[in-house]
């Protein structure tokens, strides 16, 4: 009984922490589907996949969100055509590479400027090398969850249709009456405002009706995912993971291990690892901060409502791999 | 089925990735544990940071930190830290930090050696023995033990004069024309600030004084080069500037000055970043002193201590009204020694009290006199004032007798250093390592009345100038048995070391 009181405060706190960033997130989703045009973003972004990543990196500056804040930003980006190179490199390194996770970082590690330093560029080289492996994939909808990649077929499909001017109920799909008026169903998020004109609802109820859907769905993902990490987190006492840290290696391990479980989120994490100053390398404090902003149970429902589960699988594991090659070698060193 | 699966360039290129970092986690893995100590990298612990690393330290840095990279056996840090020559201190620990704080100032003109070998690090809960840390060596060094004082032969005469002891060489800072009258130095040596008469400008005596500052370097080779620069602060155009005081941080300086024209015009003035001088406060006040935070002037003013903020215009923070003077401030600024001159009880009035104050609100009478109490200074660790006093000798003529003495601020035991036969104006300065303290006497005499069960050893003063002589206090913090007085071979006044 008291384990369950436990993993319920633990689930909820999980979950007041995130949601203010989620809600964030799919406010600047759905603002981005107003704001930005699709042409222009395109056309803007470097064609070189290097180059792509660097900039999917930084557009974190842009949007400062956490983990849960950045997966439908992440979600919008690839919908605006946006190649996935980019918007894995923002997925990874968004959390991070803001101004708002680097100055928390700053005021809980001021002390030792090389973790703050080390955080920012583990993390952004981490998000520029995965991004760039991802690159090589020129059919994006193969990397795509099949709901997912069915909605993004659909816009592209639409899209196309669209400009043969057909009318909108002899679009192939399903579709409802509303009150005389034809609406594709379920799509609201996926269509562009600029090109649905042709649709009657005001753009401020589109807005409302991209945000709410987004909201719940991706809320969904994040209740899941919070108790998931809520469970594991009672039967798997942080004591336990951090009594295997017993040298360089196995305490950059255990660190890991404690971030993927903890779910914490990125504006706050810094202040957490900060409690292992003294008891924990430096270096596997690095692991933590690298690698949970990236990678956590919380999270991973989120990222399976948009990637393969072999996808995800290929971006834990390079991340972890990364992660722990550079944090390693900065406690040979440092 | 599977291949085709795994068949997309993601595919390819991910898992190929992922086995090339897999490899490299082998190939690092492989060399932390077989990396001997000839590695390019240390998989063990090791200092990361040592905060005095081949620094110059002075007798206001008490206290250096070693921090490790990781967490570490403490105890086996305690155990195998070494410095030599020691310099005995506490330690104390914040997560991966080490503070090692000394029991006294280091002593002057030393290099020291740190050493750290055979220490151990050590997780949570760790079962076995941890890994050897990278052994560690660093070096510090100490100030050069340095004095300066005011000549009063030969070329000396009226000059600003600065020996440093370590080195034994001589430097004469000011120039011909100017005669000095007082002077303090920079907190980091950077120069002093002196007060003296040009005179070229045909004025002698307390009118004519200006304040000055003179640079110092303690590059060897610049000082060979001797030139030192002298820059004018304030002039005495208008105003005559009696005092000086010059706060702990060097950035103020507090001057108590006259109106040449309108004697009743007179007040404390501040000096702040080489700007004009500013009116601090037109009361009448007496002897004065900058605050060791250089935020407030303690002044002498009316019947008590006024505490007054440096500012135009400054209110009064607070006011002592059982004091009349302040003696000296601890370094850090928690304690006082002032003189209460019974003004308000007429039994007592003949008699003069030394006060110990500190900012707890203790106040401790550590001495009453029917001589008077001259000057007065703590030393480093604020455990013992020396002060000059003066004995008065029953007789039918009021003869005061001046005397050093050593006052234990928790036992209040007093102790004689030195006694001299005629009064004299005494000036004092320890030691800020605590070797000794400096002052000067007058004429060809002797010293008498040396301390019961104490060896003193003294050269003849063939001088009938004034003389520079040390008293060293026997005492643990300077590893001397028994006390030494001794004559320093340089002819002047107002002898001071040097922060």
């Amino acid at each position: 009984m008291n384990q369950l009181h436990i993993a319920f405060t633990l689930f909820l706190s999980l979950l007041v922490e995130a949601i203010p960033f989620l809600l964030l997130g799919v406010l600047l989703s759905s603002g981005l589907l107003f704001l930005i045009d699709e042409k222009q973003l395109i056309t803007r972004l470097p064609k070189n996949p290097l180059l792509g990543s660097v900039v999917g990196s930084c557009i974190g500056f842009l949007f400062p969100v956490c983990e849960c804040g950045n997966i439908p930003v992440a979600r919008r980006l690839l919908l605006k055509r946006v190649s996935p190179s980019v918007a894995i490199s923002f997925l990874l390194a968004a959390p991070t590479i803001n101004p708002i996770v680097i100055w928390s970082t700053w005021v809980a590690f001021g002390n030792q400027p090389q973790i703050v330093i080390f955080r920012v560029l583990f993390s952004l080289a981490i998000a520029i090398i995965v991004g760039w492996v991802f690159s090589t994939q020129k059919d994006t909808r193969l990397l795509l969850q099949t709901s997912f990649a069915r909605r993004f077929d659909s816009i592209i499909y639409s899209q196309s249709e669209n400009t043969e001017g057909k009318p909108l109920l002899l679009q192939s799909g399903s579709f409802i009456l509303d009150g005389g008026q034809v609406l594709p169903f379920n799509n609201s998020l996926l269509l562009d405002a600029g090109q649905n004109s042709a649709a009657l609802k005001s753009k401020g109820q589109f807005f409302v009706d991209n945000l709410l859907q987004e909201f719940s769905e991706l809320g969904g993902m994040l209740v899941l995912g919070s108790a998931i990490a809520a469970i594991i987190q009672v039967f798997v006492p942080r004591e336990f993971v951090l009594n295997l840290g017993q040298d360089t290696i196995t305490s950059i391990l255990a660190m890991m291990l404690l971030a993927v479980i903890v779910s914490i989120c990125s504006t706050v994490d810094s202040f957490f690892a900060l409690s292992f100053a003294a008891t924990f390398t430096s270096g596997s404090l690095l692991a933590f901060l690298v690698f949970g902003p990236t990678i956590d149970i919380k999270s991973i429902g989120l990222m399976a409502s948009i990637f393969k589960p072999k996808i995800i699988i290929y971006i834990f594991t390079l991340v972890a791999q990364l992660t722990f090659i550079f944090t390693l070698t900065y406690s040979y060193f440092f | 089925m599977t291949y085709k699966r795994l068949s997309q360039p993601i595919d390819k290129i991910a898992i190929a990735l992922i086995t090339f970092l897999a490899l490299i986690i082998g190939l690092l893995l492989w060399g932390g544990t077989t990396c001997d100590d000839d590695c390019i990298f240390h998989p063990g612990a090791k200092v990361n940071d040592f905060s005095w690393q081949n620094k110059i330290i002075g007798g206001e840095d008490r206290a250096f930190i070693l921090t490790f990279n990781r967490p570490i056996d403490r105890a086996s840090v305690e155990q195998n830290l070494a410095i030599t020559p020691p310099l005995p201190g506490k330690i104390s620990w914040s997560g991966l930090r080490m503070a090692y704080t000394l029991e006294t100032p280091a002593p002057y003109g030393e290099t020291y050696h740190l050493a750290l070998a055979g220490a151990r690090d050590r997780y949570a809960n760790q079962a076995q023995q941890g890994d050897l840390i990278q052994p560690f060596t660093a070096e510090f060094r100490s100030r050069d033990r340095a004095l300066a004082y005011i000549g009063t032969q030969g070329e000396e005469k009226g000059r600003l004069i600065l020996f440093n002891w370590t080195q034994q060489q001589k430097s004469i800072l000011t120039p011909e024309n100017l005669t000095v009258f007082d002077f303090e130095p920079y907190p980091q040596r950077e120069g002093f600030l002196f007060s003296a008469t040009d005179v070229n400008q045909g004025e002698t005596g307390i009118q004519g004084l200006q304040l000055y500052t003179v640079s110092t370097s303690w590059d060897i080779q610049k000082v060979n080069q001797n030139n030192p620069k002298v820059k004018l602060v304030l002039d005495n155009q208008e105003y005559q500037n009696n005092k000086f005081d010059l706060s702990q941080d060097g950035k103020t300086i507090v001057v108590q000055r006259l109106n040449r024209k309108n004697p009743h015009n007179y007040g404390l003035w501040k000096i702040t970043d080489n700007q004009l001088a500013k009116l601090i406060t037109d009361a009448q006040t007496g002897v004065f002193l900058i605050t060791p935070d250089s935020q407030a002037v303690a002044v002498a003013k009316g019947e008590g201590i006024a505490v007054l903020a440096l500012e135009t215009n400054a209110q009064p923070i607070d006011f002592l009204p059982k004091f009349g003077q302040v003696l000296d401030f601890t370094a850090d600024g928690a304690g006082a020694a002032m003189i209460d001159y019974h003004t308000d009880n007429p039994k007592l009035s003949s008699t003069q009290s030394l006060i110990y104050v500190n900012n707890l609100g203790i106040q401790k009478q550590l001495f009453n006199t029917e001589g008077s109490i001259q000057n007065c200074q703590f030393d480093p660790t604020a455990t013992h004032l020396y002060c000059w006093l003066t004995e008065l000798v029953k007789g039918d003529l009021y003869i005061e007798q001046p005397y050093l003495a050593k006052i234990n601020l928790k036992t209040l035991q007093t102790e004689t250093l030195v006694k001299l036969a005629k009064y004299q104006d005494s000036t004092i300065s320890v030691a800020p390592d605590g070797l000794g303290i400096l002052f000067e006497r007058l004429g060809s005499t002797y010293p008498d009345g040396s301390p019961n069960n104490n060896t003193t050893t003294m050269k003849p003063s063939i001088t009938k100038s004034n003389s520079i002589w040390l008293a060293i206090p026997n005492s643990s913090q300077t590893n001397a048995t028994a006390m030494i007085v001794e004559q320093l071979p340089f002819v002047g006044f107002r002898p001071q070391w040097l922060p």
